[in-house]
């Protein structure tokens, strides 16, 4: 209840009660008893029409709507950090489903090809000059075989890496998500802070020092509330940098495996030339085309990947931006002391909400497609 | 005679296998890294064949069949999509807007070999 509702309830009761009092001393008069109920009626008629003016008055009133309006921006942040959120867990559990595919399918394919070149040798026959050409051809594509098995275990590594950072994303994702109860917390504190303003409003006329304690309390707020800005962007600033580290491994991988792949094919191709081979061979070439196209399949899923990690990548920075705009908010939230500077406030908390909107617009197509149709289908129209 | 495939795809490594894939059966190839960048080189020379992603920055592969569609050169030309998406909404779409057929990522490039030869010889 405001300040002034009180006095004028007390004054209310004073009033009654001395003109109970009047009544009860003055002689017996019948004109008395409605003279005096007319006198209550009166005076609490007064205070209830002076009071009305002073409420239209209060200064607190053009204070209390625009915290509301913070209130409800500051809500609908929250309800966007929630989505995006959101949208990061399953986008990281996509990731880790993907690569653990593109392992499975390197790994089989690597195998199958290395034991397919290691058995070529005893295809061809002994004692010939031809045939000890083609024994050196062989020498050399299981030589690069064993090359590109040794960059298939740094793959089996970087993989493992990313596996590694991907987990830590999606505890560092749950430990922000942890975080957006605090802004939960400062939006429930809002709606008692514009009580507590337009109360102070009412009591700034005559007791201006107590003006302190609200400042003091928005001050705490705004504290608050840039603690929570920053310990958010510290949280994404990590995840940020882990997701890139996961990107740049992905894409080692790719050049590494692209080259070992051209390798392969450049001997497979040259074995194929040499009239002796070309007898020898034709059973081994096509496993060895086939293998090396399960290995041009598996670097599709890596590709996904690097897609998928982009686009949460992307996501990141535009949450990053609205978190900095978030804190200036915050910021100048501390600085508010009247209607104006309140509105000015809720002003750019809005600019936060259409930032989230923006990026939410901005990333609404997910980079990979989704559908019942399994990889490699191919239909003609 | 030597025939010319039009590769288009915002991922640089689906592009070099592409390429790798497709230079290894014989046909030459030309990337393009996306929608617009692919409408300016096929507008610069005749290929036999588009092969063209749906999901790409500036300008989708729907947009570009469509826009493709539009050029008397390019009416009859066979146009594939090669893209993560599958769904059958998505591949409405893309008959609507004049593919020729729809392959889905990832693609096997023995398979990708002979449904260019098939479409292209």
């Amino acid at each position: 209840m405001h300040h002034w509702s009180v006095r004028a309830l007390v004054v209310g009761c004073v009033w009654t009660l001395l003109v109970g009092v009047v009544s009860a001393v003055l002689p017996d008069f019948v004109g008395w008893l409605w003279a005096s109920i007319a006198a209550v009626a009166v005076g609490w008629g007064a205070l209830l029409l002076l009071s009305a003016r002073r409420q239209g008055d209060d200064p607190a009133n053009d204070a209390e709507a625009p915290m509301a309006l913070l209130q409800a921006e500051l809500a609908s942040c929250v309800h966007a950090f929630e989505a995006q959120f959101q949208a990061i867990e399953t986008e990281s559990t996509q990731v880790l489903g993907v690569l653990a595919d593109a392992v499975d399918r390197l790994s089989d394919g690597f195998e199958t090809l290395h034991a397919s070149v290691k058995s070529l040798p005893s295809l061809v026959p002994a004692g010939t000059l031809d045939s000890s050409v083609c024994r050196s051809a062989l020498r050399q594509a299981v030589a690069v075989l064993d090359q590109v098995l040794d960059t298939e275990t740094t793959h089996e590594q970087a993989s493992h890496t990313l596996a590694v950072l991907t987990e830590a994303l999606s505890t560092r994702t749950a430990q922000a998500n942890a975080l957006l109860g605090e802004v939960n917390a400062i939006a429930k504190q809002s709606a008692l802070l514009a009580l507590n303003a337009s109360i102070e409003a009412a009591r700034a006329g005559d007791a201006g020092r107590e003006f302190v304690v609200v400042a003091e309390e928005v001050t705490a707020l705004s504290q608050r509330t840039e603690g929570f800005s920053t310990q958010m962007a510290a949280v994404l600033s990590a995840m940020q940098s882990l997701i890139g580290d996961a990107a740049v491994a992905m894409d080692a991988v790719n050049v590494q495996n692209t080259d070992g792949v051209r390798a392969v094919r450049a001997q497979v191709d040259q074995l194929r030339a040499m009239p002796e081979a070309a007898v020898e061979l034709p059973g081994s070439a096509p496993l060895l085309d086939a293998q090396a196209a399960k290995i041009v399949e598996a670097l599709q899923f890596q590709d996904i990947v690097a897609q998928i990690v982009g686009h949460v990548v992307g996501r990141v920075g535009g949450m990053r931006e609205a978190l900095v705009e978030l804190g200036a908010v915050a910021h100048d939230a501390a600085l508010a002391r009247d209607a104006g500077a309140v509105t000015a406030v809720c002003r750019r908390a809005e600019r936060v909400g259409q930032t989230l909107r923006t990026l939410a617009a901005r990333t609404a197509n997910p980079p990979v497609g989704r559908g019942a149709t399994p990889g490699g289908s191919i239909e003609l129209f | 005679m030597n025939k010319y495939v039009l590769a288009i795809d915002d991922s640089a490594s689906i592009r070099q296998m592409v390429n790798f894939t497709l230079k290894s059966a014989g046909y030459s190839v030309v990337d393009a890294v996306d929608g617009r960048d692919g409408l300016a080189r096929a507008k610069g020379q005749q290929f036999d064949l588009v092969l063209t992603d749906q999901n790409m920055p500036r300008m989708d592969g729907l947009a570009l069949i469509r826009a493709l569609r539009e050029l008397p050169s390019y009416q009859r030309t066979p146009i594939l999509m090669l893209t993560t998406e599958s769904s059958d909404e998505m591949k409405s779409q893309g008959r609507a807007a004049g593919a020729t057929g729809w392959m889905v990522k990832p693609f096997d490039p023995l398979k990708l070999i002979e449904v260019v030869r098939k479409v292209i010889g």
